[in-house]
């Protein structure tokens, strides 16, 4: 029933069909059996009335003669017994069956001249329907009124409700078949901009990624339309920021291997061993810088809005950070660089979701940056606190600084600082700010403030409510 | 000692074959995992290095093939694919170390050297940071040629700082590894003892050095 919406249609369409049938049905039993009274009760009438027709005063005593037309009416193709009783007023039998009942109601109601009155019996073990009518005497004897009483089994009008019901229930049906067949044709018919949608959105190519129009689909399916566009949207802005990347990509790597290539013909074309192995010093050099380009490259990819990284981990963003200290410990050490990490009490303990790699390559970027720019002999400080609801993480040197003017710039990808001889490949800080604004934090480049100079770099992540 | 690379690069497999019969190693080459694993069938081998994206055979299903022979020998992972389930993976499935390319050779060559130690036991094993040499056969420090005196708490914080020489320990990091050496500390007596191995240490170039928030590392002082 989930499966097809033509299915649903049909079923929540003939349902309440059903439902209205079978009430229908219900009335056409019950209008039927009254119906069938109507005519029946017609002929007792008749039958009466010519018994009455034939009531005479003989020497002062009550002659009934009992007419043949009156008893040729009830004839019919069902076996229904007829029984009549004719009497006097106060009950005295003048002709016919004597113990014909006479119901309880009317025993009571005393029946005026020419009243009639209809009713159901019980009579030799079956139900009959019974007429009563009083038949006025002008008679000097001033006896009162003759009461003619007629009854007749039910299966004369048994047989006729039956009748009028299975009509009914034929017809029913049949308009309910009808009405089957024009739901699966309407239904059908309903269902086909849909289609027709469906069969323009299979057409089209991978890349094709316009907007539909929506004033030209049916206006219920105008939110459907609006949702796949939208989707359309984003999914052209992935491609465009992809490509724009991998253009970028290609191109930075194109560099460091035409460097590499002319140091190796250039090596390739010494004669002595000495200044060979000096190019191909050079040529090693080249290559890792290669090598920290490419693994820059990737770790941007990674960050990228549209890449499949998951930022649904709970961490300690204070033991992240240390870890990520830790590890260029070394590096500080080569450089003779006194690096310290400290960390509040309430930072220890805070929990930030995100992505566990990428926040380990923001620290291990921030801190290659300060390591590498502070002169030999600097310090280079990592500090973890809580301001308000946010994480704060703060990298500071004591070296060389940027300049206001440029602390926009070095966000941008592969744009490097005029005036330094520090190799790098000009992607660190656009990798952490690609990597902030996936976890919703917050950067400030400032001058330093414990030192006389240097840079403070400070970034801010929302805390995880609780 | 004989290796078995698996690397269908051609080029980095002949220069990786060149520097590793360099170093006295002899070396067999294959370019992809079916083969690799028919040699392996046959053949002993100190180390396989294994590359995981292979023609015919993938180096994960060579080596969980490999293992489930019962096949012990250690097993170096290299591969591009540098992303943390295949490393798990690749461990899980019995790798003994794992290296991503590109790699420094100088590095290679260490873990290729630490495995086959560990293959063969530690057997004459001296483990050496400057003047600071550790044996451990006999478990003893040497310290510029003389036996260092060291209660057993001060020889398990050197033995693990000389073990992890270079990087920088936590007090919680270093506990933790002495626990498992099977002595007890407290992370606050950690200092304490850094300060006793410092005052023995005095004088060779080899120092403990303090990274304020983030642990104790052992360096070797160069020259200056």
């Amino acid at each position: 029933m989930q499966s097809s919406l033509r299915l649903r249609l049909l079923v929540w369409m003939l349902l309440p069909l059903l439902a209205v049938a079978s009430i229908n049905l219900l009335l056409v039993k019950r209008s039927a059996r009254a119906a069938a009274d109507e005519a029946y009760d017609r002929i007792l009438l008749a039958a009466a009335l010519s018994i009455a027709d034939n009531i005479t005063i003989q020497d002062d005593a009550v002659k009934v003669d009992i007419p043949y037309s009156a008893l040729e009416m009830f004839q019919s193709q069902f076996p229904d017994h007829v029984y009549y009783r004719i009497s006097h007023a106060d009950g005295r039998l003048i002709t016919g069956y004597d113990d014909l009942p006479i119901s309880h109601r009317l025993a009571d109601d005393k029946l005026g001249n020419h009243d009639t009155r209809f009713y159901e019996a019980r009579y030799k073990g079956e139900i009959v329907r019974m007429i009563s009518y009083a038949k006025p005497l002008y008679e000097p004897s001033g006896q009162g009124p003759v009461v003619i009483q007629i009854g007749e089994t039910l299966r004369a009008r048994e047989e006729m409700a039956r009748e009028i019901l299975s009509e009914s229930v034929r017809n029913q049906i049949l308009l309910v078949l009808a009405a089957v067949a024009l739901a699966v044709v309407g239904g059908m018919r309903g269902l086909r901009p849909l289609m027709r949608l469906a069969e323009q959105v299979k057409a089209r190519r991978a890349d094709e990624l316009e907007p539909f129009n929506t004033t030209e689909v049916q206006y219920e399916l105008r939110p459907f339309i609006a949702a796949l566009n939208q989707h359309m949207a984003r999914l052209k802005g992935v491609f465009e920021v992809q490509r724009r990347f991998i253009a970028d990509a290609a191109h930075q790597l194109r560099t460091p291997l035409a460097v590499v290539h002319t140091q190796a013909e250039h090596a390739l074309r010494q004669t002595d061993i000495n200044s060979m192995r000096e190019e191909i010093e050079c040529l090693l050099t080249s290559t890792r810088q290669t090598v920290h380009l490419g693994n820059q490259l990737l770790t941007l990819s990674r960050a990228q809005p549209d890449a499949a990284s998951k930022f649904n981990t709970d961490m300690s963003l204070a033991n992240v950070a240390r870890d990520a200290t830790r590890e260029l410990a070394p590096l500080a050490r080569k450089r003779n660089i006194e690096l310290s990490f400290e960390c509040s009490a309430e930072a220890e303990t805070v929990i930030i979701r995100g992505n566990r790699t990428l926040l380990h390559e923001l620290v291990v970027n921030l801190l290659n940056n300060a390591l590498r720019y502070t002169q030999a002999g600097g310090e280079v400080t990592v500090d973890a606190r809580i301001e308000g609801n946010q994480f704060v993480l703060e990298v500071q040197d004591n070296g060389p600084g940027i300049p206001p003017s440029e602390r926009e710039l070095v966000f941008d990808r592969f744009y490097r600082v005029l005036g330094t001889d520090v190799e790098g490949c000009g992607l660190g800080l656009a990798i952490v700010r690609e990597i902030i604004k996936r976890h919703e934090g917050e950067i400030a480049l400032q001058d330093a403030t414990k030192q006389k100079q240097g840079l403070r770099v400070i970034t801010r992540f929302p805390l995880l409510e609780n | 000692m004989r290796i078995l690379l698996v690397e269908d690069n051609r080029l980095l497999a002949n220069s990786l074959a060149k520097v590793l019969s360099a170093a006295q190693f002899s070396v067999d080459v294959m370019h992809d995992g079916q083969d690799a694993d028919h040699v392996l069938l046959t053949q002993d081998y100190a180390l396989v290095i294994l590359d995981l994206s292979l023609p015919r055979m993938d180096g994960l299903e060579v080596l969980r093939r490999l293992r489930s022979r019962g096949n012990k020998v250690s097993v170096l992972i290299l591969t591009a694919r540098n992303n943390v389930g295949d490393r798990v993976l690749g461990l899980d499935l019995g790798a003994d170390d794992y290296l991503t390319k590109p790699f420094e050779l100088t590095e290679l060559e260490a873990r290729i050297r630490a495995l086959i130690r560990r293959a063969s036991g530690h057997a004459d094993n001296r483990i050496t940071c400057g003047d600071l040499v550790y044996q451990a056969q006999k478990q003893q420090f040497e310290l510029a040629g003389e036996t260092l005196l060291l209660t057993p708490r001060e020889h398990a914080l050197l033995e693990v700082l000389l073990l992890n020489s270079g990087r920088t320990l936590g007090k919680e990091a270093l506990c933790e590894k002495i626990v498992a050496m099977n002595e007890e500390v407290n992370p606050e007596a950690i200092e304490i003892y850094v300060h006793r191995l410092r005052k023995k240490l005095q004088g060779s170039n080899v120092q403990i050095v303090t990274l304020r928030g983030l642990g104790y590392s052992l360096e070797v002082q160069n020259a200056k």
